[in-house]
């Protein structure tokens, strides 16, 4: 097998029987030597089929086969340069295909207007299902006579009539293995013919699964079987722990396994962002308020005070609770990753596992180090520099809200290289926000919450827009020096949504970089604003 | 064969801008021959692949070049007055799919008001289940693809109401699994073609909030592979229709910056067909109609200059949605 191996493997490291056949029709090989090769192959992996069905596959018409599964599924139809004599040949072939598949659909649609539901039909659409399995009317068909025949009690042998049905679907999946209508097909007759047997079918889903253990519409027609047959959650784990020692990159199996273990997974990693609520009180009412707060299914009485500002914030938790078992697992796999980044200091998925360890152990001792590594990342792994970068962005400020302990009155984020916003629910609390110098660039949508805020400070970061700053009823102060705002449009049409501003700060954007910019700018704006204090330099 | 990364390798002679006229020549020219083998076994979907190229059109600009009409009474004649459902052409069965299809082709070709809404409307809301997910027709298939069309179909004919909204958003997050992602059903594998489908509904019902975007934010730009293209799941090749999935999910959750555009823009250019026109799925391959669109509509979002921009949710031209005054949810970052 040495033909197969490399370019196969690299290419798409499938051993599916079909793709194999492919492959050496694909080299043209003489007749002889394609026979030898594919009986090797065939005796290695694909027993369950039988050899006539093989042999029925490598027939006649197999090169249409092919270009119509491909077809079919749109994918993967490579493009070559062909012969004059060639396509002609082609075309006559599959102008005589056509002119089958016209003719028996012709015939079906006339049968089933003329209300016959016999096996001719049947037979019928099963041709034309085993050269088109996605005519999903014409499975339709076939489950409409199927059920008319056991109302009119006309099945003697129902298990034989089921295991027909079967192999119908086999055959069609043959020459699409993601035939939506031919899965579904398999389902609905192991619903409705309790006598078939469901041991053969969770065997031939395990055969199946060695040919292409990606096969999700198999993983997910193996999960209805076993959930028909009763098996226990263990059995299935050994199952699915064979499959994975197999092929330990296999990512289907690794998620069946995890669906299956009770559920009680959790991430490490993950808040997920509450949003903020607010409500205006009576203006001569009591200093106390009574409410419910429901969370998800928790109920919370919470009692809102005067010299609290009427505010009431669930503590935010952003460690993960881990027991002291799972940690000292954690610091042993740490140091796995340590050894190997000692090797290779610039390898990508140590460095990111070790950073969600580290945040999961102890996000103090490892500050310095998380950053670090975060760091590299966005060096090392280039095209997702920006994941990195705002996963780093919601660390930082994780951190300044824990050191902080949620402070009331000013709060400052400045010159942490921030991207991107996180948790501004907990912008609510403050009047001077400060986020100079940092990277941020994209929306300030998020800003919204920051309901109480009377000075913005956003100096030196890299904004090139304000139209989507949010409605902001109490900023006073907004000051956007130094950023890269081009236009006066960017102020001008976003004032609107300051209603209180009484000054701003627009200094060394290229908008007011000479003295016509800033004498424009200043004019316009003064039309809007006539008392608005206005600094451009 | 553990571990192997699978992917393309970019030559150099590929296409490096977008061939807008040669796509237009490719598809206007797809399916003239009615005895065309490929065309005609293709059958069972035309109605979703005419809104392919109609989409496809509409981006670029060019829907002045096709008549109207020839769409339209299409539609009339692919509707089951029984049901309320459209099929994939006329003779087959209704089913969801070609339902949504046919409702997005009236709604580009501005006849919303041509449609029997009453029916279709009926027709959706009677294929939800009590547990809120819905089938795809009478038989009985669930998948949150045809959540997707559910809602999607609804909401363009204002009509969301009519279904028990609260059930189909707990179905749809019951299919979310530990790495963040959807599957067709619960417990089923991630994917990005259903990730599309789940956030896509998410967004359609303004659900946005009930995820947690980073996480799956994280498994959706793992699907960037060093050719610049995206897959559709670990170790899968990469794929013109699944950037499109990828990056219109990422676009929603308010996290397309995650990746990086011009790799990406790359690898799409790169899947042009510069003979016929038309995208394939890799550098390389056979062109067709649906990774044509999805070639388009991911460059739209990418904000190429010489097409209108696309909605993340609907595929659709976000004019058209302007237009009907649908909205749908994206996150801010
Ligand atoms: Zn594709």
């Amino acid at each position: 097998m040495k033909v197969v191996s490399d370019p196969f493997c690299n290419l798409c490291g499938v051993t599916q029987v079909q793709d194999v056949l492919h492959f050496f029709l694909d080299c043209a090989f003489t007749t002889d030597v394609l026979k030898e090769h594919i009986e090797e192959e065939m005796a290695k992996t694909y027993d369950h089929y039988n050899e006539q069905a093989v042999m029925e596959y490598l027939g006649e018409g197999l090169k249409d086969l092919k270009r119509l599964t491909r077809l079919l599924e749109m994918h993967g139809q490579v493009k070559t340069d062909k012969s004059a004599a060639v396509k002609e040949k082609e075309k006559k072939q599959k102008d005589a295909k056509l002119k089958i598949y016209r003719e028996g659909m012709a015939q079906i649609f006339e049968k089933r207007k003329s209300g016959i539901k016999d096996w001719e039909t049947m037979r019928c659409v099963g041709d034309v299902l085993s050269m088109n399995p996605d005519v999903y009317t014409l499975w339709n068909i076939r489950k409409e006579i199927l059920l008319h025949m056991v109302e009119e009690k006309t099945i003697d042998e129902p298990v034989k009539v089921g295991e027909d049905e079967l192999r119908l679907t086999e055959i069609c999946l043959k020459i699409n293995p993601k035939s939506y209508g031919a899965w579904h097909h398999r389902c609905w007759i192991i619903e409705h013919f309790p006598e078939l047997d469901l041991k053969r079918e969770l065997i031939l889903c395990n055969k199946y699964l060695k040919l292409d253990a990606r096969n999700f519409h198999c993983w997910d027609y193996r999960r209805f079987i076993t959930s028909r047959l009763g098996l226990s959650p263990e059995e299935e784990l050994s199952y699915t722990m064979q499959k994975i020692e197999e092929d330990f990159s296999n990512y289907s199996s690794w998620h069946y396994r995890i669906s299956e273990d009770g559920g009680k997974w959790t991430t490490v990693n993950s808040i997920k962002e509450s949003p903020l609520w607010v409500s205006d009180l009576n203006s001569n009412s009591s200093s106390e308020y009574n409410i419910k707060v429901a969370i998800l299914n928790e109920v919370e009485n919470v009692c809102l005070k005067a010299d609290n500002d009427f505010v009431w914030f669930r503590k935010p938790q952003f460690d993960p609770e881990v027991s002291p078992k799972l940690k000292a697992l954690l610091v042993e796999q740490l140091e796995t990753c340590n050894q190997l980044l000692e090797l290779e200091p610039e390898s990508k998925w140590p460095l990111l596992t070790s950073v969600v360890f580290m945040k999961a152990i102890d996000t103090t001792q490892f500050r310095e180090e998380i950053i670090r590594r975060l760091r590299c990342l966005m060096k090392y792994d280039k095209y997702r520099s920006s994941y990195y970068s705002d996963i780093l962005s919601k660390f930082l400020i994780e951190e300044e809200f824990k050191s902080n302990e949620l402070p009331t009155g000013s709060f400052s984020l400045k010159n942490l290289g921030l991207t991107s916003f996180y948790y501004t629910q907990y912008f609510a609390r403050f009047e001077l926000i400060d986020l100079s110098h940092n990277k941020l660039k994209r929306t300030l949508t998020k800003l919204e919450f920051a309901v109480n805020c009377t000075t913005l400070i956003l100096d030196d970061n890299d904004l090139t827009s304000l139209q989507n700053i949010p409605f902001l009823p109490q900023v006073i102060s907004l000051s956007v020096a130094d950023n890269r705002l081009k236009t006066a449009d960017e102020i001008l049409n976003c004032i609107d949504k300051l209603p209180s501003l009484q000054k701003i700060n627009v200094a060394r954007n290229p908008f007011v970089e000479d003295d016509a910019g800033k004498q424009d700018f200043v004019k316009k704006l003064k039309t809007l604003k006539p008392t608005l204090e206005i600094i451009v330099d | 064969m553990a571990n192997l990364v699978k992917d393309v390798v970019i030559s150099q002679d590929t296409p490096k801008d977008l061939l807008l006229d040669k796509h237009i020549d490719y598809l206007l020219k797809y399916g003239t021959d009615t005895n065309d083998f490929e065309f005609c076994m293709t059958e069972y979907l035309r109605m979703s692949g005419m809104y392919w190229m109609l989409t496809t059109l509409a981006t670029a600009k060019k829907l002045h070049l096709i008549s109207k009409d020839q769409f339209t009474e299409f539609i009339d004649q692919c509707f089951d007055k029984e049901t309320g459902g459209y099929s994939a052409c006329p003779g087959h069965d209704p089913h969801i799919l070609y339902t949504l299809s046919a409702v997005q082709i009236a709604c580009i070709l501005d006849s919303v008001d041509r449609l029997p809404i009453d029916d279709i409307v009926r027709y959706i809301a009677g294929l939800q289940l009590p547990d809120g997910s819905f089938t795809g027709d009478k038989w009985g298939e669930i998948d949150t693809r045809f959540s997707f069309c559910a809602v999607a179909t609804l909401s363009l004919l204002n009509r969301l109401s009519s279904i028990n909204v609260k059930k189909a958003v707990e179905f749809v997050l019951s299919c979310q699994n530990f790495d963040g992602g959807f599957g067709s059903k619960p417990k089923s594998e991630s994917h990005a073609g259903l990730i599309y489908c789940c956030v896509g509904f998410l967004s359609v019902t303004g659900e946005l909030g009930r995820i947690d975007a980073d996480h799956l934010g994280w498994w959706l730009c793992e699907r960037q592979l060093p050719s610049g293209g995206l897959n559709g799941r670990p170790e899968k090749l990469p794929d013109v229709c699944y950037s499109w999935w990828v990056i219109a999910s990422l676009t929603m959750l308010g996290r397309q910056h995650w990746i990086s555009k011009d790799q990406l823009r790359r690898y799409i250019f790169a899947s042009q067909d510069c003979e016929t026109g038309g995208f394939s799925d890799r550098p390389g391959d056979l062109p067709d109609p649906f990774h044509t669109l999805f070639g388009v509509a991911a460059l739209s979002l990418l904000g190429e200059s010489n097409l209108i921009p696309i909605n993340p949710t609907f595929c659709m031209p976000q004019d058209v949605l302007s237009r009907l005054g649908v909205e749908s949810q994206v996150l801010t970052k």
